[in-house]
């Protein structure tokens, strides 16, 4: 997964090296479950970089896990907007959609990750098992 | 945790862009505890800053930083 516009130079002050070890500060708050904590550097680095991509994702699943479902969907919705192909974006986004019950859109995003899966454009298998267990979850929808 | 581990415990957490080691961290601490104060001063002069969240995030950062330098001692 690539940010846009880190080119490696500076981000509002920041150096790619500086925006790379706050990223893994937060991703290190979600591994130990102190999402509060996760959730500040992760806004603090969509006001210094609104295209961190990263950075929505994160936030998205901070929300999809709190169960904040209306957050967690806008945030995927950013994410997408930075960059529409690709896949965490949109599988964080059909997550969110099947809890809400939105199978018709978490349907036409599946198909679209299904293109994905299918060309071999996905190579990280523990991605692909995710998009499987997504598929699982809309296939069985009641 | 392997990255089995992690598809079993938490899938969604696959999503994330993977992280790199923290070690570096402690390098910069004077950068990120200079660019707080910066901020810091800036946001009381102009409580309506749009910087509040860069204030937090440092503020959390050097929070790490300190629990971690306490820890080594």
């Amino acid at each position: 997964m690539v940010d846009k516009n880190h080119s490696g130079i500076l981000k509002n002050g920041y150096t790619q090296e500086e925006m790379e070890l706050l990223y893994s500060l937060g991703k290190t708050y979600i591994d130990i479950t102190s999402y509060n904590s996760a959730e500040k550097i992760f806004n603090g680095l969509i006001t210094i970089d609104p295209d961190h991509v990263s950075s929505w994702i994160a936030l998205s699943v901070i929300n999809f896990i709190r169960g904040d479902l209306d957050a967690s969907y806008s945030q995927a919705k950013q994410a997408l907007r930075i960059n529409s192909n690709l896949a965490e974006a949109q599988l964080v986004l059909i997550t969110v959609l099947l809890s809400q019950s939105d199978y018709t859109t978490a349907g036409a995003y599946l198909g679209e990750v299904k293109e994905l899966v299918d060309s071999k454009r996905i190579q990280k298998q523990d991605l692909v098992r995710y998009f499987k267990a997504q598929l699982l979850r809309f296939e069985y929808r009641q | 945790m392997s990255d089995t581990d992690l598809f079993s415990q938490k899938p969604i957490l696959t999503l994330l862009k993977e992280r790199s080691s923290l070690k570096n961290l402690e390098e910069f601490s004077t950068s990120f505890y200079s660019r707080y104060e910066q901020v810091k001063n800036l946001n009381k002069a102009n409580p309506s800053s749009t910087s509040k969240a860069e204030e937090d995030m440092l503020a959390q950062v050097i929070e790490w930083i300190s629990l971690n330098s306490q820890g080594k001692q």
